[in-house]
């Protein structure tokens, strides 16, 4: 009854400087997700000063040297738009040769808004308004793309400009490793053109797509376009990448999970997050109910669901995660 | 006399791009001498694109998880002038939080000749006479971040208010070196002084190379003239010599080797009366004199590098036939 999905396992490396985890216990986590063979990715967040945690790179580094074979993402990373490029390129050339190819992924973001992050401060720290992080996440997109793939790169844009740069070393992953965009449109004031112009950024620049607090048939929707849009751009439809940023509460007490996901998310975001949204956001409550979300999903082309297990006891529920919902995901032949 | 009892380790990190090593191999090799009561310290080194090479803070995130007791060093933190100061505070910020309270930064100029820092700088907007002064700014603007909450600064570069980084570093303080190495000949006398009055001013460490003869016990000597000056104890205040080795019962072919090493890390830059101050090389014995006159120089510690393209070899011999014996 099953349709094939893979998992990731999302560490919430937030928790440690809410006091909630510590960092080892964190690194330990990804390293053991491995061991299962049950998870095709780890997955960390990011940002600097807005919604602060470990920084993404240098724990990516620590889990690239203690892991294998596992892929490794950065979803989202939210600092996309105001870190240098010249130090990124570099930065991230070095995991992906730490890590070996074909390991790492980078699902880059706008950042800017939302979420109870203080913005104010990342925007005027960094001197960069909100309103030119879509610009410069673009640009840093192309910027990362050129430096790692020529041998001396040059690029023009409004906010990123440099000509013959030797930036090594280059990524192992040829032609590069990839670059993703996390992106969850919502019209603003009921202006849906917000979700269009989201859809083709994604279709044109990246190599595959992150998203989260969708219903199934949104996803649905928007992947459809996606695919649509680069099928127009002559660009490659089969092997694109997907990712569903989900949570996870596994409880026979639907109301018992409810709770505790609700007081996580709030601690996590220093905000009161409404119903719906925890509801369309965790799938909580007992395992079956948390296999019918995923498959529903599943369903609606999502190749991977991350999970973040949105407890204050990780290691029981990954335990429960591994033991009773991934398996009904794994065929047998 | 004071002797080192421990040594530190220096990756050859640019080695990646001449076939003496890989990002793996480092890592092992680290790994390895984390293990032994011998060293207490590991280095890698920095530039972004003026000496370019795998970057110092990822690979230190990938030490922090695959070492558990020594040190983890970059010496020199060439780009340290040009990296954004709140991002770079962050990042070593959670280094140190990975490391269980493990780095140490040894920060510098990145001034290099012939115009790589400058084409490097120019990326930034920062030029080659600028630098000095972003190291201090640098410097002062990590402290106040790693210190506290709700840091304001107001600075010649960069200034910001109200900014409070998280995670904060498990040292407190978390400390910052200066590695320097001026050449007393070759700038003028209030120039050389300058460069050591800030070692003694505002450093917790001072790293050096020696590039000539005796150059490291001539600047140590300055530096303790200086530091009790700024009435600070020379006895408290930690140094390292950066210093590199080869073992061969042909001392000429050690220094042979060792030349064409940094010939392709650095370009030909170091003559061979350079290569030779810098350089422990010869027998055993010969080596152990060489690291011993260093120490004798005022070297509490030196960190080695191995100058030669077999680096497990040399690394089996260094640890076995020389270093435990530079104390006895």
């Amino acid at each position: 009854m099953t349709v094939d999905v893979k998992f990731g396992l999302t560490l919430p490396n937030r928790m440690v400087v809410l006091g909630a985890a510590n960092m080892q216990d964190i690194i330990r986590m990804g390293a053991y997700a491995e061991e299962t063979t049950l998870f095709q990715s780890l997955w960390v967040g990011d940002s600097i000063l807005a919604k602060r945690r470990p920084e993404s790179i240098a724990l990516l580094a620590a889990l690239a040297a203690r892991t294998c074979s596992i892929r490794l993402g950065v979803g989202c990373m939210a600092s996309f738009p105001i870190r240098n490029p010249f130090v990124l390129a570099a930065q991230w050339a070095t995991l992906d040769m730490i890590a070996g190819p074909d390991r790492m992924i980078l699902a880059a973001c706008i950042g800017g808004a939302g979420g109870g992050g203080d913005w104010e401060m990342e925007q005027e720290a960094f001197d960069i308004p909100t309103g030119h992080r879509v610009r410069r996440m673009i640009e840093n997109i192309e910027a990362l793309r050129a430096l790692w793939t020529l041998d001396k790169a040059s690029y023009e844009g409004k906010y990123v400009n440099f000509s013959e740069v030797i930036s090594e070393p280059k990524p192992l992953t040829k032609p590069h490793p990839p670059i993703w965009i996390a992106a969850n449109p919502r019209p603003v004031n009921n202006d849906t053109s917000v979700i269009q112009k989201a859809t083709k950024r994604v279709a044109r620049l990246s190599d595959g797509w992150m998203t989260t607090m969708v219903t199934p048939q949104t996803f649905g929707e928007r992947l459809e376009a996606i695919l649509t849009a680069r099928s127009e751009l002559d660009l490659d439809t089969n092997n694109f990448d997907n990712s569903l940023y989900y949570n996870a509460n596994i409880n026979e007490d639907k109301e018992a999970a409810f709770a505790e996901s609700k007081k996580f998310l709030d601690d996590y975001y220093s905000t009161d997050w409404p119903k719906e949204i925890v509801d369309l956001w965790v799938a909580h409550g007992s395992p079956e109910e948390i296999i019918g979300k995923i498959q529903g999903f599943a369903e609606a082309g999502v190749k991977e669901v991350t999970i973040r297990l949105t407890s204050y006891d990780q290691k029981a529920q990954l335990e429960r995660l591994i033991n009773e919902v991934i398996p009904a995901f794994i065929s047998r032949t | 006399m004071i002797t080192p009892t421990r040594f530190g380790l220096t990756l050859p990190q640019r080695g990646v791009f001449f076939g003496i090593t890989t990002v793996t191999n480092m890592l092992d090799m680290a790994h390895e001498a984390d293990g032994m009561e011998l060293f207490d310290s590991v280095w890698v080194g920095d530039s972004l694109l003026a000496k370019p090479r795998p970057d110092s803070i990822s690979l230190l995130g990938a030490l922090a998880s695959v070492t558990k007791k020594v040190a983890l060093g970059v010496g020199c933190m060439a780009s340290f002038p040009v990296r954004d100061p709140i991002m770079f505070a962050y990042q070593w910020g959670t280094l140190d939080l990975i490391s269980q309270g493990r780095m140490l930064l040894a920060a510098c100029t990145g001034l290099v000749a012939g115009g790589a820092s400058a084409k490097e700088g120019a990326l930034w907007g920062v030029a080659d006479r600028e630098r000095a002064a972003l190291l201090e700014e640098n410097i002062n603007i990590c402290r106040k971040l790693w210190n506290s909450e709700n840091v304001t600064y107001s600075g010649t570069y960069t200034s910001f208010e109200d900014v409070t980084i998280m995670p904060k570093p498990v040292q407190n303080p978390c400390p910052i070196w200066i590695a320097s190495n001026p050449s007393r000949g070759r700038l003028s006398e209030s120039a050389w002084e300058r460069a050591l009055r800030r070692v003694a001013i505002m450093s917790d460490g001072w790293m050096s190379a020696q590039t000539s003869p005796r150059s490291f016990g001539d600047n140590w000597d300055k530096i303790v003239e200086l530091l009790k000056e700024e009435g600070r104890d020379p006895a408290n205040f930690p140094n390292i010599a950066y210093y590199n080795i080869n073992i061969n019962p042909d001392r000429e072919e050690a220094l042979d080797e060792s030349k064409k090493f940094l010939d392709e890390y650095y370009g030909p830059v170091f003559s061979p009366s350079m290569v030779e101050a810098w350089t422990a090389s010869g027998t055993p014995k010969q080596c152990i004199e060489q690291l011993r006159a260093l120490a004798n120089d005022g070297a509490k510690s030196i960190t080695l590098r191995i100058t030669s393209w077999k680096q497990e070899e040399q690394f089996k011999k260094m640890v076995q036939e020389v270093l435990p014996y530079v104390t006895s």
